[in-house]
């Protein structure tokens, strides 16, 4: 049953010509994002003072810091709020509806293709990053990350592997929050500008949420464990927009 | 035409969110005035960036030029062009014998006016919070010129910032205007339109990295051809005693509504809206 149900989500995101559209030029940019990485002569950033040679064992990683931005404040929203509030307030919701499936399952579905989504161009990125880095950048035998001792080339992989996962919980977060504030807003301009509106207010509140804005300086942070409240912000983003989230899922009269 | 641009205008303010949208222009100052109010315990009553009652509308629009500002255009052109489209109800319009070209014109003068509208509100109500919140000094510096300024000078000098920056605006206004104007959706809009306006904050700080391969002139042209850096930086610069890129600034804002007003018109009278 909720295969099915993934499965009509997964087809109805595809059948948007903006999502083929807007992955489409997220992966002419993550070329571009290689280009740039090329014509500076392989010189990135931990943060705005230390700046980092780049390798064949350290590369993936700094493609996130100018690529995050797109993802965080474009791409994600632009998906989340199509499918949580486009087809809520088009109407279109009420042929879905038809169907005698749960509205929580639905719920679960929309949040998980939209993750597994963002889950493939993570992977895309990773892997075009770090075949980039081998072909282009020089080679070497051991390298050390922000504030790290220096690690092994299977060492450096898993390093780089862990700051992806932690990437990916700063999308979800995005995701989580976009989809709360979508569920709740009368409209798709609404829940868009919400959306990013929230993201960039939080700023006013506390110096973490600019964790949206420098995705990969602060993941480094935190990888050398230097805070972990930011982590501890997204995650509690998360739970709260899933609590809002499943309130208004299960309350809500859809038909109405 | 009148007619139509009436009908327009009072869509523009049939809708909660354009009330929402004033509404929350107190609370977007008095946020603006507690980030300034603590830039203040680090500075001196002598220098320019010193906030007090006179200089703070300028001290919060330029906080805020960035972000709620190209905000608010964002909204308001998704909802006057994108969404009557997608939801349809432009058809009503379209029974009339208005032509594509009337209709859209009429659309981007009425955006333009609620636009001022919202700059005026809020130059306003930055008067009010500033005597709320700051000291009113007898005399105080300005960007960039020689010698203090009383508060009349001040006050004609606060009333040309914000007409440059309702024109440069206005240049933004059309380049989103034209953007909302092609988009079938509101969501591929508002995405498009942030991606405009990241690539204008992104490309004139990549530039910087090249200054020691094309000069320090070209990566200066280059940085003040977005209309963000002119807004953050070429205001001040504008006003100064010794004004600074001004003729290079005018004609980068000249250039982008020339260019941009002519696409809107292509546009409108190619696109078919009985889609």
């Amino acid at each position: 049953m909720f295969k099915r149900v993934w499965l009509s989500e997964w087809q109805r995101v595809f059948k948007r010509k903006k999502t083929i559209v807007g992955i489409i030029i997220y992966l002419l940019l993550v070329g571009l994002e290689a280009l740039f990485l090329y014509a500076v002569g392989g010189v990135s950033f931990y943060n705005k003072d230390q700046d980092v040679l780049l390798n064949n064992l350290n590369t993936a990683p700094f493609f996130l810091r100018e690529l995050g931005m797109f993802l965080v404040f474009i791409l994600i929203p632009m998906f989340v709020s199509d499918s949580f509030n486009g087809e809520y307030t088009s109407g279109a919701y009420r042929l879905v509806l038809l169907r005698p499936q749960g509205r929580f399952m639905l719920f679960i579905a929309k949040l998980g293709v939209q993750a597994s989504i963002v889950v493939c161009l993570l992977a895309a990125t990773w892997l075009i990053a770090t075949a980039f880095g081998i072909v282009v950048f020089p080679s070497v035998q051991e390298v050390s990350f922000y504030n790290t001792i220096p690690l092994q080339p299977l060492q450096a992989t898993i390093y780089v592997l862990a700051f992806y996962v932690v990437a990916f919980l700063v999308l979800f977060a995005v995701i989580c929050v976009g989809s709360a504030i979508s569920s709740i807003m009368p409209n798709s301009i609404l829940s868009y500008v919400g959306t990013v509106g929230f993201l960039i207010g939080c700023t006013y509140l506390s110096d973490y949420f600019f964790i949206f804005f420098q995705v990969s300086d602060t993941i480094f942070e935190i990888l050398s464990q230097q805070q972990l409240t930011s982590l501890l912000l997204i995650v509690s983003l998360i739970a709260i927009s899933y609590i809002i989230n499943a309130l208004v899922w299960k309350k809500r009269d859809w038909l109405g | 035409m009148k007619a139509l641009m009436w009908s327009e205008w009072e869509r523009v303010w049939k809708r909660k969110t354009t009330w929402l949208l004033f509404l929350s222009i107190p609370i977007i100052l008095l946020a603006a005035a507690s980030y300034v109010v603590k830039q203040n315990d680090t500075l001196t009553a002598d220098v320019a960036h010193y906030t007090s009652a006179w200089n703070f509308p300028i001290m919060g629009l330029s906080e805020m030029l960035f972000t709620v500002f190209q905000g608010v255009i964002l909204v308001l052109v998704a909802f006057i062009v994108t969404d009557e489209y997608q939801d349809k109800t432009i058809r009503m319009i379209l029974i009339r014998s208005y032509s594509n070209l009337e209709i859209i014109i009429s659309k981007y003068l009425v955006s333009i006016l609620a636009l001022a509208a919202f700059f005026a509100a809020y130059l306003a109500i930055s008067y009010a919070v500033g005597f709320i919140y700051f000291d009113r000094p007898a005399e105080l510096a300005l960007f960039y010129q020689q010698g203090m300024a009383t508060p009349f000078e001040s006050l004609v000098y606060n009333l040309q910032f914000y007409g440059i920056a309702l024109l440069s605006s206005i240049a933004m206004l059309t380049v989103l205007f034209f953007i909302s104007s092609i988009a079938h959706t509101t969501t591929a809009a508002i995405g498009t339109g942030i991606g405009f306006l990241l690539f204008s904050f992104l490309y004139p700080n990549v530039v910087t990295y090249f200054t020691p391969l094309i000069g320090e002139e070209l990566v200066i042209k280059i940085f003040f051809t977005s209309i963000p850096m002119i807004q953050w930086q070429g205001i001040t610069y504008l006003l100064a005693d010794q004004p600074f890129m001004a003729q290079w600034n005018c004609g980068v804002i000249a250039i982008y509504w020339l260019l941009f007003a002519g696409l809107i018109v292509l546009a409108a009278n190619k696109k078919d809206y009985f889609q």
